[in-house]
């Protein structure tokens, strides 16, 4: 009984059978090289998008790092069980791929750029935009950092909401979680980081700034 | 404070058309809470991130076919291990060679009695020889160049690091110091793999890797030493090739830092005319037409 409740559950979470990328994804889950390459090729600016989001639009590991996501992407399609579609899927598998690269290039002592390019770099980011509300990128950073110190699936919620920009319903597809529960996850996060995050004047300067 | 209304009301606002009601709630909210002005303002900030940048065909491209040749070469990682392997036997050969030889000539003295005289205690090879660093002696403020590296180095220099020697042996090849140097620049120690890069040029330098290598290691001076920068992208741009057209372009933006600008011209004009259809060109071009204005 319980394992018909989950396999209804799971078909009535699942994309209809219009994923388009499925047949792509199940070629390319069978070793077909040139089925990979063009689910790679449909996916391809969606992962440079995710990445780009987290690391930074100048960042110089942008093309690196979709490369990598590529790869575990088509790695981790062996365990894709269609329970989202493969479009959510991907955003999701670059995402943590992209935050985890993001961890390490934090980590590692020594910076790509110098100082003084950094300083370069947040100047050309704080030329007017046509985004006059948008905030800068070390202030998209500072949260991105908060965010990291959430437990992990409040992590991956909010990261999903605000750097990705999914609505409730859509994370709820990708984590293949519960509606309520994505909101719950949602709710707590966001207090505690919106908290944070205004309570830190680097976020609240800058914030301060647009508002 | 902490007031977001529906959960995901900004959100949806930023991406789908709202119901006049929904759209007075946001008006309200974003005029009201804190909470809401930064969400909106993060989501725009992320937003601006991911915008489409010139060029992003070529570079879904490139991603896809250095993902899809890596994913054909199921035996890369195995051959990779097996390289490291033989690399830590010649180390261990080579130390076990030392030692027996440090040992053979502390014991050749002949005593005045006809007795060899006792061997100095030799420790174990794998206790006395240094492991080797894993950084070459080729530091990045060094001032070395292409030309100085490839020259063969005076019997009275440094002994090189173990890398080095591995590299001039042959024992290290191109692949991998080219593989190394990319996973070194991707974690963003870029000493490291610029010092990599330069082994790779100077002993390696008709390899396949060479190119890409020095076209990498250009990119990665640009910033902090253009002058030298832009010598690798001219040596890459001289060669027809798919790295031409973008070495064409490093060419472009080192000289124009360094404020060189007929070079600049010469090298707009030379990819505009070679690469027509190329992503570089359009930007030449658009660059070209400002530089006349």
């Amino acid at each position: 009984m319980l394992r018909l409740v989950h396999l209804l559950r799971s078909r009535a979470a699942r994309p209809a059978a219009q994923d388009e990328l499925w047949p792509l994804a199940e070629a390319a889950i069978g070793g077909d090289s040139a089925a990979t390459r063009t689910l790679l090729t449909a996916l391809g600016p969606e992962l440079l998008r995710v990445v780009r989001r987290v690391l930074g639009a100048r960042h110089p590991d942008v093309e690196d790092v979709a490369q990598e996501c590529a790869l575990e992407l088509v790695g981790a399609l062996q365990r894709f069980r269609r329970e989202s579609s493969v479009q959510y899927f991907a955003s999701r598998v670059a995402l943590q791929t992209a935050m985890n690269a993001r961890r390490k290039l934090q980590a590692g002592k020594r910076a790509i750029l110098d100082g003084a390019e950094r300083e370069v770099d947040e100047r050309a980011g704080s030329a007017p935009n046509p985004e006059a509300r948008a905030l800068s990128r070390s202030g998209l950073e500072v949260v991105l950092q908060l965010c990291e110190q959430l437990p992990p699936v409040q992590s991956e919620a909010i990261a999903l909401h605000w750097a990705l920009g999914y609505t409730t319903t859509e994370i709820a597809a990708i984590c293949q979680s519960p509606l309520e529960t994505v909101k719950s996850r949602l709710r707590a996060a966001k207090l505690a980081l919106t908290e944070r995050a205004l309570a830190d004047p680097r976020v609240r300067d800058l914030f301060e700034e647009t508002a | 404070m902490t007031d977001f209304g529906s959960i995901d009301l900004i959100c949806r606002a930023r991406r789908f058309p709202l119901s006049s009601d929904d759209q007075r709630r946001v008006d309200t909210l974003l005029r009201t809470s804190p909470a809401a002005r930064l969400e909106d303002a993060l989501l725009a900030g992320f937003e601006r991130e991911s915008v489409v940048q010139r060029g992003d065909d070529a570079r879904v491209a490139r991603i896809v076919a250095t993902a899809v040749g890596r994913l054909c070469r199921p035996g890369a990682r195995i051959r990779r291990l097996r390289w490291l392997g033989m690399a830590a036997a010649v180390l261990v050969a080579g130390g076990a060679a030392a030692a027996w030889r440090a040992y053979h000539r502390s014991a050749s003295p002949v005593s005045p009695l006809g007795t060899a005289s006792r061997p100095a205690p030799v420790e174990p090879a794998g206790v006395s020889a240094r492991p080797p660093s894993r950084v070459p002696s080729v530091a990045l403020d060094a001032p070395l160049s292409d030309a100085e590296s490839a020259a063969p180095a005076p019997a009275s220099h440094q002994a090189p690091s173990g890398l080095e020697r591995k590299a001039k042996t042959n024992s290290v090849q191109a692949p991998e110091l080219f593989a190394e140097a990319n996973l070194l620049r991707r974690r963003g120690r870029t000493g490291e793999a610029c010092a990599r890069y330069r082994i790779l040029l100077a002993h390696h330098p008709a390899a396949r890797e060479a190119p890409p290598a020095r076209l990498a290691l250009a990119k990665l001076l640009a910033g902090s030493r253009p002058a030298e920068a832009l010598d690798h992208y001219r040596r890459v741009a001289v060669q027809r090739g798919p790295l031409q057209a973008e070495a064409l372009w490093g060419v472009v933006e080192t000289a124009r830092r360094l404020g060189q600008s007929a070079a600049e011209e010469r090298a707009l004009a030379k990819l505009v005319e070679l690469y027509p259809e190329s992503p570089y060109a359009e930007a030449a071009r658009t660059r070209g037409a400002d530089g006349r204005e």
